[in-house]
């Protein structure tokens, strides 16, 4: 088991940067849209999106484990596209929202109030952690190997582990965004990249 | 701006003249036609400068100089390749792929640097090269160097007056910021050039094209609406800059790095009658108004100078130096941008010369 934690453990810090890449396209225009320059408020929002790609990941290796190599494609290619078209849609509608709230206050303030609860980075980091990244295929194909569902689940857990070291310098994003005009700017990035994987999603659906 | 004695007009355009010429004689090396063609251009660059100095118009001699040489740069690196069947110059290295490729660049020169050989230094600097025109000029680049901004400005001047009001666009001017954040971040992400594959108008070379049909065609409507929309129609309806001022990554990033230059165009707000003139004719919509109504330029500010020919009160000019102690330096600024401008097209310009007239 130990051996499994350090493999899942050292996948992740080796490949982890990617990975943090991959979920910065999503997280990171959230954290300059939405980051305060608190410390404790920043952490809150970073741990609820690694608990969703946390579920994410476990739930993956679960599945994996328990349906074995025959179905493996659906998870690594149909799911992964389907959770991020989901993705880009959360951040489609969460910066839509925004933008139009900025233009006509009042007409979309219930929604945003309630969408800018916690929820909306736990769900990015559901949606992004199946992301078909190789790191990830690479720690699907290994547990695939294992024939061990508990032991995929470990792997996987000590995968996450590896790459969120490369998460922590999001806290300091909120930092460098100082002002509304940043802010802004944050919610148009969240509308371009979520417009772009969207489309990314559809196709890769559709091949 | 008021007209220039005629020898200190004339003192300046031989200044320019004078460099432009060493750099004509360093590069032609012993080719005739070359350098009679070079000098030729050197010429031509300095008349437009002794013009500027001389009659106090900036913005219609930058814009002659500046849309010719869009207009000379296609037909050499585009138009050439149609008639001469693959006898056709490489393309040029292009700033506005850096800039949306700008991690993978930095990478690069890292490695370059890394690895002791100067040959390779030559190439991947060139990446520092624009950053010290950045550094000179700043956002100057867009209005007087860019090749493509050429174009653009090309289309936005054939309409004498705008057919559509284009409305000053409030917090969707920082548009191209969040478009480099964008593109950065995806092309990091894909390793592949997004800028260059997918919104690009001005495709130089068919590298970028896919090789599958299917996204092929979607890359070529995507092209087609961009080329069609933000660099034909919309410029020529509104009479500003669409591509240059909504997608360009480079224009988004000089509008952040420019500030290190020390020339800006500055409003003095004692002289400004408040007749917004300047915000109507900026090509950028780089002109806004303070909550207390005052007018004043922002970072995306080109410094192509049509605020400052059209200003009735000649409130406007390029200054130096801090608020308390601002110095007027638009005659420097004229002058380095002159040079920058006929020496980088100086590089391509003589060559369609010469191709037109059968010597090449």
């Amino acid at each position: 088991m130990t051996r499994i934690l350090l493999e899942g453990f050292a996948l992740g810090l080796s490949a982890g940067i990617y990975c943090a890449g991959s979920c910065l396209a999503f997280f990171m225009p959230y954290l300059m849209a939405e980051g305060e320059r608190k410390i404790p408020s920043n952490v809150r929002k970073i741990t609820s999106f690694l608990a969703g790609r946390f579920i994410a990941y476990i739930a993956f290796a679960l599945i994996i484990g328990l349906i074995g190599n025959a179905y493996r494609d659906v998870f690594t290619s149909g799911a992964s596209h389907i959770c991020l078209i989901g993705a880009s849609l959360l951040m489609l509608g969460y910066s839509v929202a925004n933008l139009i709230k900025g233009r006509h206050d009042g007409a979309c303030s219930s929604y945003v109030s309630r969408s800018r609860l916690a929820r909306v980075p736990f769900f990015l980091g559901l949606f992004t952690g199946l992301n078909p990244c190789p790191p990830f295929l690479l720690g699907a194909s290994r547990i695939l190997t294992m024939a061990d569902v508990s032991g995929g689940a470990v792997f996987f857990a000590a995968f996450f582990a590896g790459t969120s070291v490369y998460m922590a310098p999001l806290i300091f994003v909120p930092y460098l965004a100082r002002g509304e005009r940043i802010k802004q700017i944050g919610m148009m990035v969240a509308f371009l990249s979520g417009v772009w994987f969207l489309v990314v999603g559809i196709a890769g659906l559709l091949r | 701006m008021k007209n220039g004695s005629f020898r200190k007009s004339a003192g300046l355009a031989f200044g320019i003249l004078g460099v432009l010429a060493v750099l004509s004689f360093v590069s032609a090396g012993r080719d005739v036609p070359l350098l009679l063609a070079k000098l030729s251009w050197s010429t031509v660059v300095a008349f437009l400068g002794f013009r500027i100095y001389r009659d106090g118009v900036i913005s219609r001699y930058r814009a002659i100089l500046f849309i010719l040489t869009a207009f000379l740069f296609f037909l050499e690196f585009k138009f050439f390749r149609f008639i001469s069947f693959g006898n056709t110059p490489s393309a040029p290295y292009c700033h506005i792929a850096e800039a949306s490729t700008l991690s993978n660049f930095v990478h690069s020169q890292v490695l370059a640097i890394k690895s002791g050989d100067w040959r390779v230094w030559g190439v991947l600097t060139m990446g520092f090269l624009w950053l010290l025109i950045i550094f000179t000029i700043g956002q100057g680049i867009c209005s007087w160097v860019c090749f493509f901004g050429g174009i653009d400005e090309g289309f936005s001047k054939i309409a004498k007056r705008p057919i559509l009001k284009f409305k000053a666009p409030g917090r969707w001017r920082d548009l191209p910021i969040a478009f480099l954040i964008f593109i950065l971040v995806v092309t990091f992400l894909q390793g592949l050039p997004v800028f260059c594959s997918w919104f690009c108008p001005f495709k130089m070379t068919e590298a970028f094209w896919a090789a599958d049909p299917v996204t092929r065609k979607a890359q070529a409507v995507l092209f087609w609406s961009i080329l069609a929309g933000a660099v034909i129609i919309i410029p020529i309806l509104t009479g500003k800059r669409i591509f240059c001022s909504f997608i360009c990554p480079f224009g988004a990033l000089v509008s952040i790095s420019g500030k290190a230059s020390p020339y800006a165009v500055t409003i003095d707000k004692e002289k400004c009658s408040r007749c917004g003139k300047c915000m109507e004719v900026c090509p950028s919509l780089a002109v806004e108004t303070t909550a207390s109504g005052e007018y004043k330029t922002t970072n995306f500010c080109t410094r192509c100078s049509k605020c400052i020919d059209i200003c009735p009160s000649d409130a406007i000019s390029i200054f130096s130096g801090p608020s308390g102690a601002r110095i007027d330096t638009r005659d420097i600024f004229i002058f380095l941008s002159l040079l920058v401008a006929g020496a980088l097209s100086g590089s391509f310009v003589p060559n369609v010369f010469l191709r037109l007239a059968g010597l090449r």
